[in-house]
């Protein structure tokens, strides 16, 4: 459970848009609140991307190219949904790439194994 | 079933959006649907809609929907011209191209009949007349933020001005009698038809982004009628 004051947003500062690439990549369509969503569930409620957050990232995504969105009513209220483009997708999996071996550099560096002998 | 807020709730989640900075239609209607999702969730859990919409009015939310207005102010430029390409491009090279080159044949074979000479030149008078009535209805009804945005408008206007000017110096400057015949009439013509699609594709995708109709209604409509909307019973 998200308990406020556990979050860690300021260690996941500047890994947002690739967060939400990755989303992207996993679950095709989402919209801004679904991707919120995700990100807090996946994360085990450490990120919490906060709407000042999510949407100028979002909106950047989509003017660089990686994203396209598209609206649909949903209800009585109309609903954009993002997705990745070709090229989003080939930068999602570079960005995952990246992010991964700085998590091993960084593991290795807090943790470091022992010297052999 | 689609669980939704009532007219009255969603009519001041906009305008508290609104108060509170959100200020472009396209990003105000995502955030309507964005908070309007939130409302609902809290909601859920047994907290009625005033409640929640009152502990949302805080410093932290002014500053971040101010933020997001801003970046979004910054990045429209670039997402406008994104979509207009797209839009051109769809019509350039998707299955529009079926009916409007085909169109352009058949308006300069009809031209080829020196009796609808005459009536060529009185076409291309109205279609200029109608599309400058378009933009002055607009403007004094003020209804270009809601339909398609000042930078579209303007472009429409600077796309007349010069079919306009194109029009008077090879048509009617050369040809004061409208008597021989000048191939410039159907082509004119022509692309003012095409912009005219090209714009009418733009409103219907604009109408749908910005959820136009439904703002309209919320804005325009309802203070109208006040008694008709109903309270949250929750």
């Amino acid at each position: 459970m998200y308990v406020w004051g556990m979050s860690k947003n300021h260690l996941y500062k500047g890994a947002i848009s690739s967060v939400l690439l990755k989303l992207l990549e996993e679950n095709g369509r989402m919209y801004g609140y679904e991707l919120s969503k995700k990100a807090l569930e996946a994360t085990f409620g450490d990120l919490e991307i906060t709407e000042g957050a999510l949407y100028p990232a979002l909106h950047k995504l989509e003017a660089e190219g990686f994203i396209l969105s598209e609206t649909e009513m949903h209800g009585n209220r109309m609903r954009k949904y993002y997705k990745l483009t070709d090229i989003g997708g080939i930068e999602a999996r570079n960005r995952i790439e990246e992010l991964s071996q700085f998590a091993i550099n960084l593991q290795n560096f807090l943790i470091p194994k022992p010297a052999n002998g | 079933m689609v669980k939704v807020l009532t007219p009255y709730e969603l009519r001041e989640l906009t305008l508290f959006l609104k108060r509170w900075g959100i200020d472009h239609p396209e990003l105000l209607a995502e955030m309507v649907d964005h908070y309007g999702e939130k409302m609902l969730n809290e909601m859920a859990e047994g907290r009625k809609f005033q409640e929640i919409l009152s502990s949302w009015k805080t410093k932290t939310t002014f500053h971040a929907l101010r933020h997001i207005q801003r970046e979004y102010e910054e990045i429209y430029p670039s997402l406008w011209r994104k979509n207009q390409w797209k839009v051109a491009k769809s019509i350039l090279f998707g299955h529009d191209a079926l009916w409007y080159f085909p169109l352009l044949v058949v308006l300069i074979w009809l031209y080829s009949f020196p009796s609808l000479i005459e009536s060529f030149h009185v076409l291309l008078i109205m279609k200029i007349i109608a599309a400058f009535g378009i933009i002055i209805y607009f403007l004094i009804r003020k209804r270009t933020r809601y339909i398609l945005s000042f930078r579209n408008f303007g472009a429409y206007y600077i796309f007349y001005t010069t079919i306009f000017q194109t029009a008077f110096r090879l048509v009617w400057k050369e040809d004061p009698e409208w008597q021989s015949p000048n191939m410039a009439v159907p082509v004119i013509i022509w692309v003012s038809i095409v912009i005219d699609y090209v714009y009418l594709q733009l409103w219907r995708k604009t109408l749908v982004e910005t959820s136009s109709l439904t703002m309209e209604m919320l804005e325009e409509h309802i203070p109208k009628h006040q008694s008709s909307l109903q309270k949250p019973s929750r």
